[in-house]
């Protein structure tokens, strides 16, 4: 006996409040989360960067990176002309009307600038076009692109570049899954996987989709595999294979708490051995600035690696974060102080527990000299968003891997793309943004000369190797297969960012740990490594 | 005018109660009502009702959230007017989301006797734990194609996303839901 029609019925019972979310909600915006998120992404662009340069310093020599040969693109110089493609195209999605899919020609700066004409373009034989995510800021102008396809004429390289925005009319924030839909509608050779901040798992379907062309082959051709830490390959690979250009922001620094000098000795500074609980002494003097990303991020201090809200021991066993004990006692000493427990970037604070150096950027007296720091081992986890790879569509895979591979392997590129023609002329503003370096995925060892950027530098391939053996360890989360459980992750994780701040913390624990329940169970559930 | 307010208009028999709560909630009203009519004149028809529905329900009733109050007046009305037409005028998105339900419930174990089976209430609460343990968004799109009846093209526009996205969700959903109630041990 089944009665049909119960589970309509009981859906229409569900709870008032259901009902009001669901006629609140609001469509895609870019909220203070993902906002958030990108800032995170940004302080560890630039605050990350400067704990390496601290670091290494000391010993960075004059060893060049000729310790792994440089790529060599064969150069063929068959010219043709073609014009820069500059082109937009209107959808229409959603109730509100556009959605555009813009190359860069609408900026309020263009109308300042000179149009390419034909005189200036440089594509040759093949263009290559890469596609990435706009999010308003960033951006690449006319200038740098023709300097590029000037350098790769005069390189003797057979294919010009152009760059294709895509994005949401105003620079509004484009949601993930439609990105990837324009995306893989569009004509791209490059392109960047997205931003997938809420950790959804449109990368994995867009790779088992056969989205992406894999990398194993082109880089069994070349000596680019080696530039890396294999590690980092590790975190762009999929099912065994390599699928994108790791990009390594978020992946190369650990934790750090930086003590303001002028509030601590050094004494005082040089007495912290690591115990985050021993900082409790300063919380009673209102000197804690927390950045956004020490939310999720603390549980590294313990010496877990943290891989989709679950805990990771060295000898790969995974945990609930809610039921570490250590874990638990760091939120409630949070939430006694969250008064005093800020996220926004501001002048006042004396000492952070943050990825990354929060005072970039945001004037005198917060310079990363003003501090003393203690850093925490990192971990490199499986990322498949916020990488560069090649579309399987592309017709100009071989091109398109050359080019990634030259702009990532020659600094007179690379510098290009991360500050722009003007700066390094001396002629306008830096370029440099979370964008340049995120979306572009560039790999800053290329750019030392400009350290007043806060970037992490690295004179050789082998010193980069050098800094991950000491400082980066690989997460047991990079021999799992990517397991495919985002929104319980997303459960976990905004308990642990809603515990800090919550009235009552016992009451709020007690829920987190009823609704982390069964997310956490699947999560468990899914986690596998390849060698089961 | 906030919904207490209103809801005191009512108490007091005010016929601005009517004037008030259509300012505020009639255009959702209708919303509510087209998604499952399809048809503008019904569905004008349908908030008319409902709004005699509010009058006829408070007092005695206090709704503590007004809009999702007269949201279940508007459906329930709407279903009715459905039915006196016949299941096969039935929309389209409506048939479709009951079937996704359906093929749900045919993949439950069937209960042997009455006592067995669970009751619409204990299902309720399942599906309610079932809802919190999703991220908003999932919710939301879940709610809306369930209990709204809304279409997939819909939802799409109201979530800015791409229809096949919305549909591929709404799958995953349904999979995770009939897995949910199975590891309950629900019985129908």
């Amino acid at each position: 006996m089944k009665e049909n029609g119960k589970l309509e019925k009981s859906i229409e019972q569900l709870d008032d409040r259901y009902l009001l979310e669901a006629l609140e909600y609001k469509k895609a915006r870019p909220s203070w989360k993902t906002w958030a998120a990108l800032a995170a992404c940004i302080c560890l662009l630039l605050g990350g960067g400067w704990l390496a340069w601290k670091m290494v310093s000391a010993d960075a020599g004059n060893e060049e990176m000729a310790d792994v040969k440089t790529p060599k693109v064969q150069k063929e110089s068959v010219q043709a002309e073609t014009t820069m493609y500059v082109d937009a195209h209107e959808l229409l999605a959603g109730n509100e009307g556009e959605l555009s899919i813009e190359v860069k020609k609408q900026t309020e700066e263009k109308k300042t600038e000179e149009p390419i004409d034909e005189t200036d373009v440089t594509g040759q034989e093949v263009t290559i076009t890469w596609a990435y995510q706009g999010i308003g800021g960033e951006d690449v102008s006319y200038a740098t692109v023709r300097e590029i396809n000037r350098k790769l004429k005069e390189d003797g390289y057979h294919f010009s570049v152009r760059f294709k925005q895509i994005r949401l009319p105003e620079g509004n924030y484009m949601d993930d899954e439609t990105y990837q839909e324009y995306l893989f509608q569009s004509d791209a050779d490059i392109a960047f996987s997205g931003f997938h901040s809420k950790g959804d798992h449109s990368v994995q379907d867009a790779i088992l989709a056969g989205k992406y062309e894999p990398l194993d082959k082109y880089l069994a051709e070349t000596t680019y595999y080696a530039w890396l830490p294999e590690d980092l390959w590790k975190s762009t690979t999929y099912q065994g294979q390599i699928y994108f250009f790791p990009n390594e922001l978020a992946q190369d620094g650990g934790p750090a708490l930086y003590l303001r000098k002028s509030s601590f000795t050094q004494e005082e500074a040089e007495s912290f051995d690591g115990d985050l609980f021993s900082l409790e002494k300063y919380f009673e003097e209102g000197k804690i600035f927390l950045d956004a990303s020490a939310d999720y991020d603390f549980a590294e201090t313990f010496g877990y690696s943290d891989y989709q809200s679950v805990l990771f021991t060295s000898d790969g066993n995974a945990l609930n974060p809610l039921e570490e004990e250590r874990c638990v006692q760091w939120l409630r000493l949070l939430n006694e102080y969250k008064a005093q427990v800020t996220k926004k970037v501001a002048h006042n604070w004396d000492f952070s527990l943050s990825l990354s150096f929060p005072g970039t950027g945001i004037g005198e007296g917060n310079r990363p000299e003003d501090f003393y720091v203690y850093q925490w081992k990192g971990y490199v986890i499986p990322r498949l968003n916020c990488q560069t790879g090649i579309l399987a569509s592309s017709k100009n895979k071989r091109e398109a891997f050359q080019f990634l591979r030259l702009i990532r392997s020659d600094a007179s590129y690379a510098k290009l793309l991360l500050y722009g023609k003007e700066y390094l002329d001396g002629t306008g503003e830096s370029r440099l943004s979370f964008a340049n370096q995120l979306i572009f995925g560039l790999d800053t060892g290329l750019t030392s000369g400009q350290r007043e950027d806060g970037l992490r530098h690295f004179s050789s391939a082998n010193e980069k190797k050098a800094y991950y053996k000491e400082w980066i360890l690989a997460s047991p989360a990079l021999s799992l297969q990517n397991p495919e459980v985002c929104d319980e992750m997303n459960v976990v994780r905004d308990y642990r960012e809603q515990l800090i701040y919550a009235e009552d913390f016992d009451e709020m624990l007690k829920e987190a740990k009823s609704k982390t329940r069964d997310p956490m169970q699947k999560i468990l559930k899914e986690l596998k490594y390849w060698d089961e | 005018m906030e919904d207490r307010e209103i809801v005191d208009l009512f108490f007091q028999r005010s016929e601005d109660a009517i004037a008030q709560l259509t300012t505020k909630y009639g255009s959702l009203m209708q919303r509510v009502a087209y998604h499952l009519l399809q048809n503008p004149e019904d569905a004008k028809e349908c908030v008319n009702d409902a709004c005699l529905g509010t009058w006829n329900a408070i007092p005695p009733a206090r709704p503590a959230v007004l809009s999702a109050y007269v949201c279940r007046i508007t459906k329930n009305l709407a279903l009715n007017r459905l039915r006196r037409k016949g299941a096969k005028k039935r929309d389209a998105a409506l048939e479709q989301s009951l079937q996704e339900l359906e093929e749900i419930e045919g993949a439950l174990p069937s209960a042997k006797t009455v006592e067995e089976a669970w009751s619409e209430r204990q299902l309720t609460e399942t599906i309610e734990r079932f809802l919190d343990g999703l991220d908003q968004k999932n919710r939301v799109m879940f709610v809306k194609r369930y209990w709204f009846a809304q279409s997939v093209e819909s939802i799409a526009k109201e979530l800015a996303m791409r229809e096949n996205s919305v549909a591929v969700r709404l799958s995953r959903l349904r999979e995770k839901l009939r897995e949910y109630l199975e590891k309950e041990g629900v019985w129908l």
